[in-house]
């Protein structure tokens, strides 16, 4: 298989195949995930409500949409969703912990983030995306896990798959890719090497 | 093939036997909880009310379990896994190794050849545990999957559903015309899956195909037309070479919320399933969450190997837009191919397909 496109987000850095595409400065207002929704001037109020986490899977999903046309030519159940993290969703369960333990109101809205997949459903309402899905979690980052289950996924369940390591605790570690057969003859396995260079690229 | 087996619980209803039992003599784990919620409401829910145990121990005595009915030694074989299949974990370590911690304990404890495998997808995370291990079975990445599902009930967990306004005030009824809403549940499943027979000291079932799809539609409320779910099972079918006639019981999500069963409704109905015996255990086990889909699947199991239909807790009329073919009595009768789906937060959907060994 190969990755036709990635999106690389550490701390304020974000890398688009590779490439620096946006700095976050510290000194304007507003954490770096609106910084970069503003930058990349996208339209879509749901945005706003969203916990962090689901905004930087979200982010990085739409910018590696952006440089790889080729996941279009899917059919919209054919794309996998394969996802994974160290820490959950523990940033949103700090919030909505804290809407009953002080604010002595327990948010509804808060409380439908406290789990990771719910990332997921966030990029299957975006794209109109079908597909399976699957969020799992790891100690730490492993390209081996994604080479691995690119292997389960595709083809038997998908074409293709959209991966992510979306990761906001301690520090934003982000890093979301796309993956397809090599050629309709061919597949090929996913290089956990290949994964692992472009995960480094920034560290 | 690919076997799957070993199947055991540990919930407020005892054990697999104690639970199956209670069920066929429609006694509910479910109980009121007196001036719990957060405003000091009563709710009702399957608790352990006695000796009620942590997290590790929980999930310690559900794999001890497990190993009584397979081959010794097999968890710490090189070719075998552990996945481990919870929404929020064990929340006594902090939010943020509630987690991966008791998935630690686990590993040291038992000394495991591979840290385990942990799938957090809302409440199908159960049923793509079982799918996740059947294909890496398949896959030939292992030879042996244990499948583990826990979640404890929380305050956390508690006040989340009560703002969400999804809590029944009383015994929950899936699928019926009264049905208010869910009772949260705890407890632990585990089943073993394998590319071998032998490995299960008493008969297994065969796993034949399974599946996940999102509705793309609402990360907190179901697909009004059932999308997911119809896609989902369409692709389990496909993958098992199944048609619906062929199946001869459906244990269905049901958590008794309006617009859940409602949705799991239309989507049996899309695929014409409505005729067969469909059952949801949540009455009787409470909403379990990550834990459901392991639970329900070894009561699946179980209710094989006894050729038993087991009835739905609290429903009496027809509670849905179409019709579904609801079971109300324990009814004997072969049961052959059985299908269990799940349906969570997030727009997820999972589904599987068992069937008798030939």
């Amino acid at each position: 298989m190969k990755i036709t496109g990635c999106c690389r987000i550490y701390q304020n850095e974000v890398l688009l195949n590779g490439k620096k595409y946006f700095t976050g400065d510290n000194k304007q207002p507003g954490e770096l995930s609106m910084q970069l929704y503003r930058f990349l001037k996208k339209e879509y109020p749901k945005f706003y409500k969203m916990d962090l986490l689901t905004k930087m899977g979200w982010l990085a999903t739409e910018m590696v949409c952006q440089t790889t046309p080729e996941i279009s030519k899917f059919a919209d159940d054919e794309i996998a969703l394969i996802f994974a993290n160290s820490h959950s969703c523990s940033e949103s369960d700090e919030r909505f912990n804290h809407s009953y333990k002080v604010e002595k109101s327990p948010s509804p809205a808060q409380f439908v983030y406290t789990l990771p997949n719910i990332l997921l459903g966030e990029l299957a309402i975006r794209n109109k995306w079908y597909g399976e899905n699957l969020f799992t979690i790891l100690p730490q980052f492993s390209a081996e896990h994604f080479s691995s289950q690119a292997g389960i996924f595709v083809p038997q369940k998908a074409k293709a798959i959209l991966c992510g390591w979306v990761n906001i605790f301690p520090v934003i570690d982000v890093f979301v890719f796309f993956a397809e057969a090599n050629s309709e003859t061919s597949q090929g396995s996913l290089d956990s090497k290949l994964i692992e260079h472009w995960y480094n690229i920034i560290k | 093939m690919i076997y799957i087996g070993s199947e055991t619980i540990i919930g407020p209803n005892g054990n697999l036997k104690d639970c199956f039992n209670k069920i066929a003599e429609k006694k509910s784990g479910v109980s009121k909880i007196t001036a719990n919620g957060f405003n000091g409401e009563s709710f009702y829910c399957s608790m352990f009310l006695e000796n009620r145990p942590d997290f590790n121990t929980l999930a310690t005595q559900v794999i001890e379990q497990l190993l009584q009915k397979s081959k010794a030694k097999l968890l710490t074989e090189e070719s075998t896994l552990l996945i481990i299949s919870t929404t929020k974990g064990d929340l006594s370590n902090g939010f943020e190794n509630a987690i991966v911690s008791p998935a630690k304990f686990l590993y040291d404890k038992f000394k495991l050849k591979h840290f385990p495998f942990i799938i957090s997808n809302a409440c199908a995370s159960g049923v793509m545990a079982i799918n996740a291990a059947a294909a890496f079975i398949e896959n030939n990445q292992y030879q042996n999957v244990i499948v583990l599902g826990v979640d404890m009930i929380s305050d956390f967990i508690v006040y989340g559903f009560q703002s969400l306004y999804a809590i029944s005030d009383e015994p929950c009824k899936p699928f019926d015309s009264e049905r208010k809403g869910i009772n949260l549940g705890e407890g632990a499943g585990a089943v073993l899956l394998s590319s071998s027979k032998d490995v299960f000291t008493s008969t297994p079932v065969c796993f034949l195909g399974g599946s996940s799809s999102n509705d793309a539609n609402h990360i907190s409320g179901p697909s009004r037309t059932g999308e997911g779910l119809f896609r989902c099972i369409n692709k389990t079918l496909n993958a098992s070479a199944i048609k619906p006639l062929d199946i001869d019981f459906i244990s269905a999500h049901g958590t008794a919320t309006v617009f859940n069963d409602e949705m799991e409704a239309i989507a049996f109905n899309r695929l014409d399933m409505q005729h067969i015996p469909i059952n949801s255990f949540k009455g009787f086990t409470g909403h379990t969450l990550g834990a459901a889909g392991v639970i329900e699947t070894a009561l699946c199991i179980a209710c094989m190997h006894e050729n038993t239909l087991l009835p739905s807790a609290g429903y009496h009329n027809q509670g849905t837009t179409v019709e579904l073919n609801l079971i109300k009595e324990v009814v004997s009768t072969s049961l052959t191919t059985v299908l269990k789906t799940a349906s969570g937060f997030g727009g997820c959907n999972a589904s599987l397909l068992l069937q008798k060994i030939r």
